[in-house]
């Protein structure tokens, strides 16, 4: 790679609240109309480097200077300074600029959450009724998917992979949207018919690189923050039970710390006291719920009307939280 | 551990309540501990170092309970705290 074009010619971006300008495309994210000012926290520039510079890095790390570096094998060097205004993106030769952005709006995005106070977690969100709720879990447990059959369902999507949540105010978490696409894989995009509407990857169709990111509907992007009304704890799906249980107290703050996107590098920054304390009012102001369905992606409708009634703005009468 | 010993929590430590649970983790090391029942308000009467008959007498008054009945309980409580290194425990001084 010779010619990098380090211009910032892209953008501005707004990406969960920020002012985002970059050097290279990033066509996920919605444009900065100016109308945004309403949280003055400063521009985030988007730089390209020679991969050469951080050879010897590998993994993640926060250097002596405390910026950190983040290296992915195949992909790039990621570098960000301790005011989390800078990020630098070393790309190697030939990488697919959607795995790229993947790892940006990923664990990129996850660091500028840190550094910046907010709480990254690992989710999937839509709007329901004026409030975000979040589908949090493990890589296949579904929130990707259940959350566009939400969009499908006509409910704005807010983010995918990483939830930034404002927790200046304990008592009303706020999670700031990202952008309205999804990752999901060929399967769950042949069923929902959204090829038309998705980039994918390069990988080969088959292989475990093979991914797309589809946008959901010609919604206009939600921008402003919205309170967070539930979160939603995801595992494996079983049996034939569609419901939701209470996850309270302890097992609230443990199900929130396991999904810490990438908590291990919050905690690598130092930011101990800053992650616990979020997950601490988090668990305490926004309820947690397990959610039970079936495994099958064709029922995956029945799981979305459970969740979409018990948002409702109209409440549901007792006993009928189940999807009839 | 005594009647006389003084309990103090040991640094490092940082709680918060969620529902009826104390959690609480060592920042350095991120070992966590979750408080049930009255160990969240023995954690927070701890805030300021006291003796163990202290604790008791404390705890008795604020459950109606009689404070040697609550010492098996608070001792064997402060046990756990101190194999988990939350608490340091002090032997009064000899004047």
């Amino acid at each position: 790679m010779t010619s990098l074009n380090n211009t910032l010619q892209y953008g501005p971006y707004l990406l969960c609240g920020w002012r985002v300008e970059s050097a290279i495309p990033l066509p996920e994210l919605t444009a900065w109309s100016g109308a945004q000012e309403w949280n003055g926290e400063g521009t985030i520039r988007i730089e390209l480097r020679e991969s050469s510079l951080d050879d010897t890095a590998a993994g993640f790390c926060a250097n002596s200077e405390d910026d950190v570096t983040l290296r992915v094998k195949g992909v790039a060097g990621f570098r960000v300074n301790p005011g989390a205004d800078h990020v630098t993106v070393q790309p190697e030769e030939g990488v697919d600029p959607l795995l790229l952005r993947g790892y940006l709006f990923g664990s990129v995005l996850a660091i500028l959450c840190y550094r910046r106070g907010l709480f990254p977690l690992h989710g999937s969100c839509v709007l329901l009724d004026g409030e975000a709720v979040v589908f949090s879990g493990a890589s296949g447990a579904g929130k990707s998917t259940l959350a566009t059959a939400l969009a499908r369902r006509g409910h704005p999507l807010l983010c995918d992979d990483v939830c930034a949540i404002d927790l200046s105010n304990p008592r009303r978490p706020m999670l700031r949207p990202a952008f309205p696409r999804v990752k999901l894989l060929p399967d769950a995009i042949d069923c929902f018919q959204l090829g038309e509407a998705t980039t994918y990857s390069q990988a080969a169709q088959g292989t475990k690189g093979h991914f797309g990111m589809a946008a959901i509907q010609p919604m206009e992007a939600i921008q402003q923050p919205v309170p967070l009304a539930a979160i939603y704890a995801l595992d494996t799906p079983a049996g034939d039970k569609v419901g939701r249980s209470l996850l309270r107290g302890k097992n609230a703050f443990v199900f929130l710390e396991s999904q810490a996107h990438r908590g291990w590098m919050g905690r690598n920054l130092g930011l101990h006291n800053q992650l616990f304390g979020h997950i601490a009012m988090l668990a305490a102001a926004v309820p947690v719920y397990r959610l039970d369905r079936r495994c099958a992606l064709d029922r995956m409708d029945e799981v979305a009307c459970l969740v979409e009634a018990a948002h409702s703005a109209v409440c549901m009468p007792a006993g009928r939280e189940l999807c009839q | 551990m005594t009647d006389n010993s003084v309990i103090a929590r040991r640094k490092g430590w940082i709680a918060a309540w969620v529902d009826d649970n104390l959690i609480m983790m060592h920042a350095e090391s991120s070992f966590y501990l979750n408080l049930t029942g009255s160990g969240g308000r023995i954690w927070e009467l701890l805030e300021s170092p006291r003796s163990v008959s202290a604790l008791c007498e404390t705890l008795g008054r604020e459950f109606d309970i009689a404070p040697d009945a609550v010492r098996p309980e608070v001792l064997a409580f402060l046990d756990q705290l101190l194999l988990r290194k939350a608490i340091d425990v002090y032997s009064p001084t000899l004047a």
